[in-house]
């Protein structure tokens, strides 16, 4: 916007017309620089500078609002994972960007496959009734994985039966990084603004910032993620959406950077620059396969834990995966 | 800088009314004028001009420097510093976090920066008696963490384990506040670029003259968006240092506490890689006292690092559902004193609190 029609009439012309002479004609220009440096650039007195600086501070400027308010607004609504146990470790929240990170088959996609239906029950049931954006870098979208849960959803969760969870599902690919940041600053802001989607999965965010960097390009990299978290905690908060990055992990490193209930050994990929930049973050954990003891239809054991969120305590859940999704052993009446 | 209008100083009315006809109105007009400059703008002589500034410069730092000694300790009396409720934390702080000065809290992701953030929020709107500050607080979140349901979950922990002490008291500067006046004292400014974390900061005089009552300014994170895309590394230290002295003089005009988290970084020192505080050497320098919260095997450890008055040291904390709290025993904040008048005696309280521990333990 102009800056004239910023400052608006109580603004002596001469004035404003000083700062466009001075080329200050930018709000970015301004803010970034001293009332003093001002004051020598346009010649004007300090009391006018500070007045003009304090009127666009004014405008540009985020509102306040208090706790209570922001409790009363949807800002942060929880999604389900789609099966109480798995809940007890916490719903992911809406405004937040969530890094879910684990080994290689160990269940992540399984449970963002499993939010992507979770999300599109009504409140009382644990989800927003909203949609979702599922992007892949790595594989194809398992279609015939989503096809098998979808069939089997309207048993599990009867407020889907009168919905096609399938046409609120949509899935786009991305193989690079650069394409990957002209999606999230061009292509999903306008998807978030119309389409009626608060839920947004990539899978995974490693596998492009890995394959796309060399070692000695870590500062680079880590710039990009800034910037690429950045964009997209914003578009989460604007949009009230989740945001969902699956990560991999890398080989154990010695300092303990992160939390103790990370699993031994391995920790997430992408490093400390886009630990930085997440605001919640979920570990899967494959747990070797159980004796004779378990049923067959969950030999194999894993493990969501929450390693890092602003409101949740860190708690942990054993599931298993079968035909229709991801279900806790508790629920599953497993001990 | 000074909205004093000239007016007000003593000087003549022709004097006056030559600065007004050139356009100064204000004592703050004239901070960055020289005598030259003055003279020749008013056309009259350097001496006169010299004497104006002088007298200008008299008058507008009279107001703040005079003041009785009975004024300055009452206003000492009134600086009380913020409680963490933990008592091993406030014995690291040497009695909880000053007003007045910057203090910052770095740790990598987890440690638990936002959690000490919130709890802080809810602690500064106890009363006194409690090591809370009685004011409101302001919350620029620059990175989407504060949740106001975890932070009602802290009041609400908070304000329960207080209860009993607070109930023996029955004086009325010593009633808690509910739960919804705290919900209500915390004013959230969710910050999306460093633009608008500039406008923040140069907004907040004015907020700050809405609402007196606000006592913690929190910042959380000051890193994140000066991370993100920031190539000029000459105007972030700049800019940087300007947000520092901003939060300075507002803390120090009005005696708030600056309550400030940031991230971590890795460099490498000598072939290996280590964790430090981020946005580089000139930021070090901006605060007051900096702590590194890190996580040391299962607990949570807090050091500090750079403080002018007080020792390095580290101390153990826990994050649990109801909030920061201390790992030593069960002796929560409610068989605990306030720090302020408890630092003296350490031995004393901690032996208490074990025999409040014991009798519980046989109750139960």
């Amino acid at each position: 916007m102009a800056l004239r029609a910023l400052l608006g009439d109580d603004v002596h012309p001469a004035t404003k017309a000083a700062f466009s002479k001075a080329g200050l004609t930018d709000l970015t220009e301004i803010l970034c620089r001293s009332v003093p440096e001002i004051v020598a650039q346009t010649g004007l007195k300090a009391s006018q500078v500070a007045d003009v600086v304090c009127r666009l501070s004014l405008h540009a400027a985020p509102k306040p609002s208090t706790a209570a308010h922001l409790l009363t607004t949807a800002t942060h609504d929880p999604i389900s994972w789609g099966d109480a146990g798995l809940d007890r470790v916490g719903p992911i929240r809406t405004g937040h960007l969530i890094d879910l990170c684990g080994e290689s088959s160990a269940g992540k996609t399984q449970l963002a496959l499993q939010l992507c239906l979770a999300v599109q029950q009504p409140p009382e049931c644990g989800g927003i009734s909203a949609r979702a954006v599922f992007i892949n870098t790595e594989a194809r979208f398992p279609m015939s994985r989503w096809h098998q849960l979808a069939k089997h959803c309207a048993q599990r969760y009867p407020s889907l039966a009168s919905i096609a969870v399938s046409d609120n599902v949509f899935t786009n690919r991305i193989n690079t990084a650069d394409e990957f940041w002209m999606f999230v600053h061009e292509a999903l802001p306008s998807l978030l603004s119309s389409s009626g989607v608060r839920l947004v999965v990539i899978d995974s965010i490693a596998a492009l910032f890995r394959a796309d960097f060399a070692l000695d390009e870590s500062a680079a990299r880590a710039h990009v993620l800034f910037d690429i978290g950045r964009q997209l905690k914003q578009l989460a908060h604007a949009h009230k959406t989740a945001i969902v990055c699956i990560n991999q992990v890398s080989a154990h490193v010695p300092e303990e950077v992160l939390p103790s209930f990370a699993p031994s050994r391995v920790i997430p990929a992408l490093g400390l620059a886009w630990s930085s930049c997440i605001n919640a973050r979920y570990f899967v954990r494959r747990i070797t396969s159980r004796e004779a003891s378990v049923q067959a239809a969950c030999d194999v054991e894993r493990q969501l834990s929450c390693a890092l969120a602003p409101h949740l305590p860190e708690e942990r859940a054993s599931f298993f995966v079968d035909n229709d999704g991801c279900h806790s052993m508790e629920q599953a009446g497993i001990t | 800088m000074s909205r004093k209008p000239v007016s007000a100083c003593r000087l003549t009315a022709g004097q006056t009314h030559k600065l007004a006809r050139c356009g100064y109105e204000t004592v703050g007009d004239l901070e960055y004028v020289t005598v030259a400059e003055l003279s020749k703008e008013l056309e009259i002589g350097e001496e006169e001009a010299a004497q104006i500034l002088r007298q200008i410069k008299d008058d507008s730092s009279s107001g703040v420097e005079s003041s009785t000694v009975f004024s300055g300790l009452r206003r000492e009396e009134q600086l009380h510093s913020l409680s963490t409720l933990t008592r091993d934390f406030d014995e690291l702080l040497g009695g909880g976090i000053e007003p007045r000065k910057l203090t910052e809290f770095c740790g990598a992701p987890g440690a638990g920066k936002t959690q000490l953030a919130m709890q802080l929020s809810v602690n500064c709107q106890l009363p006194h008696a409690f090591g809370g500050l009685a004011g409101q607080v302001v919350y620029i979140d620059t990175e989407g963490s504060f949740m106001a349901d975890r932070f009602k979950e802290i009041a609400e922990h908070t304000r329960s384990e207080l209860q009993p002490r607070a109930s023996r008291r029955r004086k009325k500067q010593a009633a808690l506040p509910s739960v919804e006046e705290m919900l209500e004292g915390v004013h959230v400014f969710r910050v999306h670029n460093y633009i608008e974390q500039i406008a923040v900061l140069n907004a907040l005089p004015a907020f700050q003259i809405d609402h007196p009552q606000v006592k913690l300014v929190v910042i959380d994170s000051i890193a994140f968006h000066f991370r993100a895309d920031f190539h000029d590394m000459g105007l972030r230290t700049r800019l940087l240092n300007g947000a520092a002295q901003q939060l300075l003089s507002l803390a120090t005009q009005h005696n708030i506490v600056v309550l400030i988290t940031n991230q971590m970084t890795t460099t490498i020192k000598d072939g290996t890689a280590t964790l430090i505080p981020a946005l580089g050497e000139t930021w070090a320098h901006a605060c007051t006292t900096r702590v590194v919260l890190a996580f040391d095997g299962d607990t949570r450890s807090a050091s500090l690092f750079k403080s002018p008055s007080l020792p390095e040291g580290s101390i153990h904390y826990s994050v649990t559902a109801g909030g920061v709290r201390s790992v030593r025993g069960a002796a929560g904040p409610s068989s605990q004193t306030p720090s302020s008048s408890s630092t003296s005696s350490t031995a004393a309280t901690a032996a208490a609190a074990a025999t409040t521990a014991k009798r519980r333990h046989e109750h139960s």
